[in-house]
C-alpha cells in the first residue's frame, strides 16, 4: 500500500469551551481508503474540518503531518494546494458565483494558467454524467437554491474535477435519497479507481460504503477512537449499530 | 451630535457655483473664467424615437418638487441656458432597439447636459448612458435626465460610468413614474475621482413601480455619493432597490437611500438592501437608508451588510485552494457580475463586461508599478 | 402659580427681562450668572462645581439650537429660568396634579400613599423609607449609593470631579450645557473592583426629592470586573409643573465589569424630555441599556455608548410608543473606538393616533477598531395613517476589518394574526393590545418582572380605543 500520507498523532481538539477530540492517532497510506464512523455527536465531522483548517476550530495538542510535512503550520488554501480536499456536509451558499467559474478559478489557480472556455465544458462533461448531473447546473449561483442532495453532488463534482490526492467525504451520503447515494457512491468510485486517490469517509451510516473497496474503519465514540478494525467492522456496525462501543466507551469511564 | 446635523445636510444639496462642499470634497473647484457649456454627446437613435432639440430655454423642472433649499444641477443648467435634447416615444409605441446616448465633454471646464425622456401611455423604451468623458481637458460634468412616464409605460435605462481619476460628475435623475408603468435602473459606476449620483423617483400612479441595481467598484481615492429617494404617492407602488459594491485603496462612498411611503399609498411596498466589500483597510463606508412613512398599509425594510467576507465563505473557497487575495477578488468581481447580468440588452451586457475587464487591466498595470 | 418659586423670591428683575430692550444678551439669555451662582450657594457647592456651571453658562448662551429633529417650540428658551426650580416639589398638593395622572395611577393600581409620594406629594414620604433601606443594604455589600450633591463633599468628592460631565461635557449640545448650569439633585453610585451588588437599584426612590426629575444627575462608576443593575423612572407618569426635562447619566463601565442600565420613561404627556445618557465601556466590558419610551410631548433621547477597550461590547433593547400628540426622536449611538468590540441593538417602535416615532441612530466603527461586530435591528409598526414613523439609521465604517449588518421593517398589524386570536375569542381590541405586548417584547422580557407587568399595562392603557 505504500508510504503513510496521512499522520495524525495525539491529536486534542477544542471549540469554544469544550474539548471535542481526544488524543486521536490515526495513520492513512497513499491509495487507501478509511472508513471513520460513530454514533452522532461523537466529534467525526470536527475531524475533517480540523484536518481542512476550520477557523472554528482550536488544535490544542498532538500533530498532523500531511505528505511529510507539518500540516498544522499550514492556511487553508496551502492545505488545498497540498493536495487536501473536504467534501462539506452542508456547503455554503455563495450567491453571484457560478459553479463553472468556480471551479475553472480553482483549477486555474493550481496549475497557473489559463483555461478556455470550451476546453473546460469538455473537461467537465463527463463528470457531470458520471453524476446524472444537467450540464445547467454548472451555471447556477454555487450552492444557491441547491436541494440537499444536489449540493452533494455539486460537491463530488468538484472532488473529481480537482482530482486532490486526499479527499475526506463528511456525511455525503446523509439526506440522500436512495437513488442519489448511488449516483455519489458511483462518483466516489470512479474517484477512487479511475484517480487512485485517498479516501477518509465520515459517516455514521454504511450505505455509501457498500459499492466501495474499504481498506480500515475506525470507530470514534466521544471524541476518541474506541476500535480500529478492518471491513468486517462494517458488517457488524450494520447489524448491531454502535452499541457495544458506547457500552464499551461507557465502562472505560467508570 | 454632530452627525445627526450631517444626515439632513444629506438632503440639501445645494451647489453653489464655485465649491461643491456637499461632496465633501473641497478640492473641486469651477473656474469662473470658464462659463459651462452644452456638452456633446453621441446619439444612436432608434425609429420609433423622435428628438426635439429645444434651443429656448428650458421650461422649469417638471412635477417633481425640490427639497427645501435644494437646487441640483438646475441652476446651473439655467444660468448657462443649456437647451435640453427630448426624446419622446409615441402612446403604444416599443422600442425595438436601445437609444444610445454617449456623453463626450469636450472643452475645458464644465460640461452640461439636459435629457428627457417621454413615454407615452403604453409605450417602452431601453436607454444606455455612456458617461466616457474624453481625458483632454474636462474636468467636470454634469448630466441631468428627467423622465416622465405615461401610464403603463416601461422604461429601462443604463447609466455606465468609466472616467479618470481628475474627473467630478454629477449625474441627476428625476421623474415621474405614471399609473402601472416600470422603471427599471442600472446604474455602474467603474471609475471616475469625485462622482454625486442623485436619484429622484416619484411614483405617482396608481401601481407604478421602480427597480434600481447599482454595482460600483472604487479604487484609489475616489470618492461616490450616492442618493435615492423615492416618493410613494400612488397606491399599490413598488420600490427594490439593490446596491453592491466594493471600496479598495483609499476610497469613499456615502451611500444615502430613502424611501418614503406618503399619507395615500396603501398596499405600497419598498425594500433596500445595500451589499459592501471592504477590502482594503483605509476605505470609508458611510451609509444612511431612511425609511419616512405617514401609512399604515405597507411594507417597508431595508437591509445593509457592510464590511468583510462571512468568514464561512472564505473558508470555504479557501478549501478550495484559493489564495485570501484571490477569493476577495472573486467576490468582487461577482457583485459586479451580478448587476451587469441585468442589463436587458446583450450588445450594452458585453459592452459593460468589456468596460470591467478594462478596468482590472489598469488596476493590476497600477499596482504592478506603483 | 400657587406658589413663589425660590427663584422669583430671589431675584424679582426675572421677570423684567421680558421686557428688557437695550442688552440684547440679557434677553437671549433669559438665565443670567447671578441666578447660576445663587443656585451653587444653596447647593452649597465647592468652588470648582460653582465655576464649571458658570462657565457652562456661557456656553449654553453662546450654542446655537440645533436645526433638525422635533419642533421644541412649546419651551419658551426667552424664559429659560423659569423652569429652572431647584427647590419646587414636583406639585404642591394632590389637587394640583392633573386629572389624568391621577387616573393612570388608578388605572395601574398604585396604592394611595404611593401616589402621593410619586406625585411628589404628602407628608409621608414612604419611598424616602424605602431609600434609606436600600442605601444600608448597599452600603453593606461596599457599594456606595447616594445623592450627588452631598457627595461631593465626601471622600467621593474628588472621584466625581474627575467624573463629572467629562463624558458629557457642556459643549455637546445646548441643552447638555443647560444642564451642567443648572443641574440639581441624581444619584452617585460606585461600585468597587470585584464587588457584585446582588438586587437592582432604583432611582424610583428618590422621585420626591427635591428638584428631582428635572435635571437631575446620574453618574455612576464601575470598579474593574464588578457589576450592577440600575432601573431608572418607572410607568407612573411623572408630572412636573415646570415642563422641561433636561437630565444627564454619565456610566463609567470598567475594565470586565458589566452593568444593565435600564429605563421606563412615562414622563405626562406634556413635558419637553431632552436627555443625553452615556456610557464609556472599557476593556472587555459590557453595557446593557433597556430602553422604554412612552410618555412626554417631545423626546431627544439617544443612549451612546463609547465602546473605549478591546473587547467592549454593548447591548441596547428599546421600545418607544408614541401616540396622540407626541413626538419622540429616539434611538441609540455606539463608536467602536477599539478592536474586537460588538454592538447589538434592537429596537421597537409603534405609532398611533397621530403620534410621530422616529428611530434615529449612528454607528461608527473607527479605523483602529478592527474586528469589530455590530448588529442592528429595527422593527417599526404601525398602527394607523395619522401617525408617522420614520428610520433614520446612519453607519460610517472606516476600516474593512469588520462585520456590519443592519436591517430595519416597517408594517402593520397582521390581520390574519388577529383573525387567528378573535377566532380563539378575544375581542379585536385584545388581539391588538396582545400583539403590540409581545411585539414590545424584545424590552419586556429584559425587564425584572413587576415592571414588565407595569409597562404591559401602559401599552394596554395606550392601545385602548384603537378600535371603531
Amino acid at each position: 500500500m505504500g508510504d503513510e500520507l496521512l499522520k495524525i498523532r495525539g491529536l486534542d481538539v477544542r471549540a469554544e469551551e469544550n474539548q471535542i477530540l481526544h488524543s486521536i492517532s490515526l495513520s492513512i497510506g497513499r491509495g487507501e481508503t478509511h472508513v471513520l464512523m460513530g454514533p452522532n455527536g461523537a466529534g467525526k465531522s470536527t475531524l475533517g474540518n480540523v484536518l481542512m483548517g476550520n477557523p472554528q476550530y482550536r488544535v490544542t495538542g498532538g500533530s498532523i503531518e500531511f505528505d511529510g510535512r507539518n500540516l498544522l503550520e499550514q492556511t487553508v488554501d496551502e492545505r488545498a494546494k497540498a493536495g487536501l480536499f473536504l467534501s462539506f456536509q452542508n456547503p455554503v451558499e455563495v450567491p453571484g458565483v457560478s459553479l463553472s467559474d468556480f471551479i475553472r478559478s480553482a483549477l486555474e489557480m493550481r496549475s497557473g494558467e489559463r483555461i478556455r472556455t470550451w476546453e473546460f465544458r469538455k473537461r467537465i462533461r463527463p463528470a457531470l454524467e458520471i453524476l446524472n448531473m444537467d450540464p445547467s447546473y454548472a451555471d447556477r449561483d454555487l450552492n444557491v437554491g441547491f436541494s440537499g442532495g444536489e449540493k452533494k453532488k455539486a460537491e463530488i463534482l468538484q472532488l473529481l474535477m480537482l482530482n486532490p490526492s486526499f479527499a475526506i467525504l463528511d456525511e455525503t451520503d446523509s439526506g440522500l435519497d436512495v437513488d442519489a447515494v448511488r449516483t455519489v457512491s458511483r462518483g466516489v468510485e470512479e474517484y477512487q479507481k479511475d484517480k487512485k486517490g485517498t479516501l477518509l469517509i465520515i459517516t455514521h451510516s454504511t450505505r455509501i460504503l457498500e459499492a466501495l473497496h474499504v481498506d480500515a474503519v475506525h470507530v470514534l465514540v466521544d471524541g476518541r477512537i474506541v476500535e480500529s478494525g478492518d471491513a468486517a467492522l462494517i458488517r457488524e456496525i450494520n447489524e448491531n449499530g454502535f452499541e457495544r462501543f458506547l457500552a464499551q466507551d461507557k465502562a472505560e469511564k467508570a | 451630535m454632530k452627525e445627526k446635523s450631517e444626515n439632513r445636510q444629506i438632503t440639501v444639496k445645494r451647489l453653489p457655483a464655485r465649491t461643491w462642499y456637499w461632496l465633501g470634497m473641497n478640492e473641486l473647484r469651477m473656474e469662473t473664467a470658464s462659463a459651462p457649456v452644452r456638452g456633446e454627446i453621441r446619439i444612436s437613435l432608434p425609429e420609433e424615437v423622435l428628438m426635439e432639440d429645444t434651443a429656448c430655454l428650458p421650461a422649469a423642472s417638471e412635477g417633481t418638487e425640490e427639497a427645501a433649499g435644494e437646487d441640483g444641477l438646475g441652476t446651473l443648467l439655467e444660468e448657462a441656458v443649456v437647451p435640453a435634447r427630448i426624446f419622446r416615444v409615441g402612446k403604444g409605441c416599443r422600442a425595438a432597439d436601445p437609444l444610445a446616448l454617449t456623453f463626450r465633454c469636450a472643452g475645458s471646464g464644465l460640461a452640461l447636459h439636459d435629457v428627457r425622456l417621454d413615454l407615452a401611455d403604453g409605450s417602452s423604451l431601453t436607454v444606455l448612458e455612456d458617461f466616457l468623458p474624453s481625458e483632454s481637458g474636462v474636468k467636470m460634468a454634469g448630466v441631468r435626465t428627467s423622465f416622465r412616464l405615461g401610464r403603463g409605460a416601461v422604461l429601462r435605462l443604463i447609466q455606465i460610468q468609466k472616467a479618470g481619476s481628475g474627473f467630478s460628475f454629477v449625474n441627476e435623475l428625476r421623474g415621474s413614474v405614471g399609473a402601472f408603468a416600470k422603471l427599471e435602473l442600472i446604474q455602474l459606476f467603474l471609475g471616475g475621482g469625485a462622482t454625486a449620483q442623485k436619484t429622484r423617483i416619484d411614483l405617482d400612479g396608481t401601481g407604478a413601480s421602480f427597480r434600481a441595481d447599482l454595482g460600483y467598484q472604487l479604487r484609489g481615492e475616489e470618492k461616490l455619493d450616492i442618493s435615492y429617494v423615492v416618493n410613494h404617492r400612488g397606491k399599490k407602488t413598488e420600490c427594490g432597490i439593490n446596491a453592491a459594491g466594493v471600496l479598495r485603496d483609499r476610497s469613499e462612498k456615502l451611500f444615502a437611500g430613502t424611501i418614503d411611503f406618503k399619507k395615500g399609498s396603501s398596499g405600497s411596498s419598498g425594500h433596500e438592501k445595500e451589499d459592501v466589500l471592504l477590502i482594503d483597510e483605509q476605505v470609508r463606508n458611510r451609509t444612511i437608508p431612511v425609511i419616512l412613512c405617514s401609512e399604515e398599509d405597507v411594507a417597508g425594510s431595508h437591509g445593509a451588510t457592510i464590511g468583510r467576507l462571512d468568514e464561512n465563505i472564505l473558508y470555504y473557497l479557501q478549501s478550495r485552494g484559493m489564495g485570501r487575495e484571490s477569493v476577495y477578488e472573486m467576490m468582487a468581481q461577482a457583485r459586479l457580475n451580478a448587476v451587469i447580468g441585468r442589463i436587458p440588452d446583450s450588445g450594452i451586457q458585453s459592452e459593460a463586461r468589456c468596460l470591467l475587464g478594462s478596468q482590472e487591466t489598469v488596476a493590476e498595470g497600477e499596482r504592478e508599478n506603483g | 402659580m400657587a406658589e413663589k418659586t425660590y427663584v422669583e423670591e430671589i431675584d424679582r428683575s426675572m421677570y423684567d427681562f421680558r421686557y428688557e430692550e437695550k442688552d440684547a444678551w440679557r434677553i437671549d439669555a433669559g438665565l443670567s450668572p447671578e441666578i447660576v451662582e445663587q443656585i451653587s450657594r444653596e447647593k452649597n457647592d465647592p468652588d470648582w462645581m460653582r465655576e464649571f456651571r458658570l462657565k457652562s453658562l456661557e456656553i449654553y448662551n453662546s450654542t446655537p439650537m440645533k436645526d433638525w429633529g422635533p419642533s421644541i417650540e412649546g419651551l419658551d428658551m426667552e424664559h429659560i429660568a423659569t423652569y429652572v426650580r431647584p427647590n419646587a416639589k414636583m406639585a404642591d398638593n394632590w389637587e394640583a396634579v392633573p386629572d389624568d395622572i391621577k387616573e393612570t395611577f388608578e388605572r395601574l393600581g398604585i396604592p394611595e400613599a404611593e401616589r402621593k409620594s410619586l406625585a411628589g406629594v404628602g407628608a409621608q414620604y414612604d419611598s424616602e423609607l424605602v431609600y434609606h433601606n436600600v442605601q444600608d443594604f448597599a452600603v453593606k455589600q461596599g457599594v456606595v449609593y447616594t445623592d450627588i450633591e452631598s457627595a461631593l463633599h465626601g471622600e467621593y468628592g474628588e472621584m466625581i470631579r474627575d467624573h463629572f460631565m467629562k463624558l458629557v461635557p457642556p459643549s455637546d449640545h445646548k441643552f447638555a450645557a443647560l444642564h451642567g448650569a443648572v443641574w440639581s439633585g441624581g444619584s452617585f453610585v460606585y461600585v468597587p473592583e470585584g464587588v457584585h451588588l446582588d438586587i437592582p437599584l432604583q432611582s424610583y426612590f428618590r422621585l420626591n426629592a427635591r428638584g428631582a426629575g428635572q435635571f437631575e444627575h446620574t453618574l455612576i462608576i464601575l470598579g474593574e470586573a464588578s457589576s450592577l443593575h440600575f432601573i431608572e423612572g418607572c410607568s407612573a407618569p411623572k408630572y412636573n409643573v415646570a415642563n422641561l426635562h433636561a437630565g444627564c447619566v454619565e456610566l463609567y463601565v470598567g475594565a470586565n465589569a458589566s452593568l444593565r442600565y435600564s429605563t421606563i420613561e412615562n414622563w405626562s404627556k406634556n413635558m419637553y424630555n431632552l436627555n443625553t445618557k452615556r456610557a464609556l465601556v472599557e476593556e472587555g466590558g459590557r453595557i446593557e441599556w433597556v430602553s422604554g419610551s412612552f410618555g412626554s410631548h417631545v423626546s431627544y433621547l439617544y443612549p451612546m455608548s463609547i465602546l473605549h477597550g478591546r473587547g467592549a461590547r454593548s447591548e441596547f433593547t428599546g421600545v418607544t410608543f408614541a401616540g396622540a400628540g407626541q413626538n419622540l426622536d429616539t434611538g441609540c449611538k455606539v463608536v467602536h473606538a477599539a478592536p474586537d468590540t460588538s454592538s447589538y441593538v434592537n429596537t421597537r417602535s409603534i405609532s398611533k393616533g397621530g403620534g410621530i416615532s422616529t428611530f434615529r441612530s449612528a454607528v461608527v466603527v473607527q479605523e483602529k477598531a478592527k474586528n469589530s461586530r455590530s448588529s442592528v435591528s429595527c422593527e417599526s409598526l404601525m398602527l394607523d395613517s395619522e401617525s408617522r414613523s420614520d428610520t433614520i439609521p446612519a453607519m460610517d465604517i472606516r476600516t474593512s476589518q469588520a462585520d456590519i449588518g443592519h436591517e430595519a421593517k416597517i408594517g402593520r398589524i397582521s390581520d390574519d394574526a388577529v383573525f387567528y386570536l378573535m377566532s380563539r375569542g378575544l375581542p379585536e381590541e385584545e388581539a391588538r393590545a396582545l400583539i403590540v405586548s409581545g411585539f414590545a417584547d424584545n424590552v419586556g422580557k429584559e425587564l425584572p418582572l413587576e415592571y414588565a407587568v407595569e409597562m404591559n399595562n401602559l401599552i394596554r392603557l395606550e392601545m385602548k380605543g384603537t378600535v371603531g
